[in-house]
């Protein structure tokens, strides 16, 4: 039960924060060019407030949310900016996916009299599960009574406003699923987010902003240790006849720069939660899933629990997580009558296997479904006019997934289908420094490998240099820098490549394609950052490898134009401001993009 | 006593009326280059010289990097992505900019655009015709010169490509 409130709570947390961050992109749809990123971000924020409430069972929500991402959705394919009207129309439905999001979580507003359905939660998650529930019941009827309340004009859902659904919701009785008895508002009986000690348990319960503080000013107090040890190394000639200085700041210095890491770990330990949460929650949405398709047998298994990973990281994997479930209970695993006939199990296996390393943590994703077709994919590629030329390998046909708006299913279902997710999957874990990659067998199954930073904190980077200026990469993400006589880079059909232990790898010049660019040296050596791209490794010429050093990521300042490949910035203790990259990133921006660098910003940092 | 109520002061135009004041607006006049533009003063935080701004990893279209500003961070961007249209190309090239003119949002944030030089604070009755094609224009010494919109980043108006 605690589990499932916990749950909840997070799916509350995290609606309201995208309700949030969408009345936000309200606020600019009037007058924001272009429009239509705008539009499509609404798209996947109610697509993801539809996909949460439903794997917790808030079908009031959940409903509604379908009613307007199907509207926000005739908004996508319009060729012209929403008018006023439906934009005060698309904020008043937002208003009101708030007021029900409060009274299904029971946190006030105008209180239905039936239980919350916060209440009727499903049971809870086990190991090993298999999930079937019938596609009838008080969720289906919403829907049915939604379907009719909704106009086949623009964006008027009348009916929406919070009273009358809940009058509407409340006439329906719930016909399946435990209610658990409770008192009503069960979860605004949690604990409070304020500081309340337990000292039976010796803890203490503080606010996450607290925490965040406290780790903000370490992170400054680390950059001003650098800076001054920086300016010190500067000086040092200056200082010769200064020995006891000099003798007396080293071990002072050392001893500075050990107790800041060692309070940094120290506080970014309280940051640290199980992915016990997160995999309880994939649960649900299993079970979610099952209720409405009984045709579906699906066993998810888990591993891995307790395994710790900063809040940071965590509070922004559900969205993705989420959308990795769906995709492979809906498209991925066959109904259980077409598994029996190709030989398989009826029921179709899920699971999800967490494993850490000594920084970084990597979760799979797998099922023994149908998995993805290479051929196919590029069939709908170029049904849809998408150049696929290129694309000579199965593993460059497969990213075509993780393009915006690919989809390869011909029916949008309520789960998914409309093309809203992989890409955004990516965006989500790239941003965070991780990587998602994918590995299928047609026939077999497919297994999607998430892997991800501990914390975002301080963190090992490889400083660049291209064409002047330094760039920051993460450590974990090159497989090898090298400096090899720029003969030994051959041209190819066109494309240069370099033989790098036992195999050819392409090669890509940074130092033309970027910021600064223009004529470089092609003689003399050539220094390489060798990364994994698609499956392949790829080798990005830069001016100079500088260095290994530490650096404290920050996200990008607010109005900046947000880019795949930025992960955000850090400060130097020269105090230049230098971009963090994604090397992988960059390389996918700079192969699909040619000849528009920079390409029109999709998003701007709030 | 407000900003602007010192600036009015100093300038000996100090209105006698609440009326008045109401009325006045006050103007910070840039140069960028050859080109003049104005800003709303309210908008203005600090001039700070010659700070570095690191580019972005590839073009971006109206924006010119990010600057570290005694540790805020902060996006460098072109006058014309706040609506200065086209300016005079004639000496406006970055190292003849060493100003970093920094602006604050209605919501809070910081941008920061390069400038030649800060001219004057300008200040006198906002009674530019409405509705005409020429709101964002004031006139300077009978030449029309446009009005920088900081907020026009606070609602996304930040992509001109």
């Amino acid at each position: 039960m605690e589990d499932d409130l916990t749950i909840m709570r997070e799916v509350f947390d995290e609606s309201t924060e995208i309700l949030d961050r969408l009345g936000a992109d309200l606020d600019t749809l009037a007058t924001v060019v272009p429009w239509q990123p705008v539009v499509d971000d609404v798209y996947r924020g109610v697509h993801t407030i539809k996909g949460n409430c439903a794997a917790v069972g808030w079908t009031r929500v959940a409903d509604p949310a379908h009613a307007i991402e199907t509207s926000v959705g005739r908004m996508r394919q319009a060729t012209t900016r929403p008018r006023a009207s439906e934009i005060l129309q698309l904020r008043s439905c937002f208003d009101d996916l708030e007021q029900l999001l409060k009274e299904v979580a029971g946190f006030g507003g105008a209180a239905p009299p039936s239980p919350p359905e916060a209440l009727a939660a499903p049971t809870p998650p086990s190991p090993k599960a298999t999930v079937r529930a019938p596609a009838s019941g008080a969720g289906a009827e919403t829907s049915a009574r939604y379907a009719a309340l909704t106009p086949t004009v623009d964006l008027i859902i009348p009916g929406l406003r919070a009273p009358k659904v809940a009058t509407i919701a409340n006439t329906i009785a719930p016909t399946s699923g435990p209610l658990v008895s409770a008192p009503t508002g069960a979860m605004a009986s949690m604990a409070p987010r304020g500081a309340v000690r337990n000292e039976g348990q010796s803890s203490l319960r503080v606010p996450v902003q607290a925490v965040n503080g406290a780790l903000n000013h370490i992170w400054e107090v680390f950059l001003l240790r650098s800076q001054i040890a920086y300016l010190f190394e500067e000086h040092r000639d200056a200082l010769k006849g200064a020995h006891a200085l000099i003798q007396a700041w080293e071990p002072l210095d050392a001893a500075l720069r050990r107790h800041v890491t060692e309070l940094e770990t120290v506080v970014m330990s309280m940051r640290l939660m199980s992915l016990r949460g997160l995999f309880s929650r994939m649960h649900q949405v299993v079970r979610a899933y099952a209720a409405g398709h009984p045709e579906k047998d699906v066993e998810l298994t888990t591993h891995g629990e307790d395994i710790q990973v900063d809040k940071r990281v965590l509070d922004r994997l559900g969205e993705p997580f989420i959308h990795l479930v769906r995709n492979a209970i809906d498209h991925g695993i066959e109904p259980a009558a077409a598994r029996a006939a190709a030989g398989k199990p009826r029921a179709g296996r899920l699971s999800i296997h967490a494993e850490a390393t000594a920084d970084r943590i990597v979760i799979r994703i797998t099922d023994d479904g149908r998995g993805i077709s290479a051929p196919h994919l590029l069939a709908k590629a170029r049904e849809r006019g998408i150049d696929v030329s290129a694309m000579h390998s199965d593993e460059s046909a497969l990213e075509l997934i993780f393009r915006p708006g690919f989809s390869t299913v011909e029916q949008v279902t309520g789960d998914s289908g409309r093309g809203v997710g992989m890409d955004a999957v990516r965006t989500s874990i790239t941003e965070l420094g991780g990587s998602v990659n994918l590995e299928t067998r047609p026939g077999f199954g497919t297994t999607f490998t998430v892997t991800l930073p501990v914390s975002v904190s301080i963190v090992p980077v490889v400083l660049l240099d291209v064409n002047g200026e330094t760039y920051a990469t993460h450590v974990s993400s090159v497989i090898e820098v090298c400096r090899v006589p720029g003969s030994e880079i051959r041209t190819s059909t066109g494309e240069p490549m370099l033989h790098f232990h036992d195999r050819f790898i392409r090669c890509l010049d940074l130092r033309t394609r970027m910021h600064g660019s223009g004529a470089v040296d092609a003689s003399g050596d050539a220094s390489l950052c060798v990364v994994r791209r698609a499956g392949s490794l790829l080798g990005l010429r830069v001016s100079r490898v500088i260095a290994t050093t530490e650096v404290v990521v920050k996200p990008l300042p607010p109005l900046s134009p947000l880019r795949s490949y930025v992960l955000g910035v850090s400060i130097l203790p020269t105090g230049q401001a230098i971009f963090v990259l994604s090397l992988e990133q960059l390389a996918e921006h700079l192969s699909t993009a040619p000849g528009a660098p920079g390409g029109g910003a999709s998003r701007v940092a709030a | 006593m407000s900003q602007l109520d010192r600036i009015f002061e100093r300038q000996g135009q100090v209105a006698s009326r609440a009326d008045d004041v109401d009325s006045l607006r006050a103007f910070v006049l840039l140069a960028i280059g050859e080109s003049r533009v104005v800003v709303p003063i309210e908008r203005l935080r600090e001039v700070v010289e010659a700070t570095q701004v690191t580019p972005y990893p590839l073009p971006e279209p109206g924006y010119v990097g990010i600057a570290n500003l005694r540790g805020n961070l902060l996006p460098v961007v072109t006058p014309e992505l706040l609506g200065s249209g086209v300016l005079a190309q004639g000496g406006a090239e970055p190292r003849d900019q060493r100003l970093l003119v920094v602006f604050e949002t209605e919501g809070n944030a910081l941008v920061g655009v390069r400038a030649t030089a800060v001219r004057k604070i300008l200040v006198g009755p906002d009674d530019r015709p409405k509705g005409d094609g020429c709101d964002n224009v004031i006139a300077v010494g009978g030449d029309p010169v446009r009005i920088l919109s900081v907020d026009a980043l606070h609602t996304g108006a930040t992509e001109p490509s």
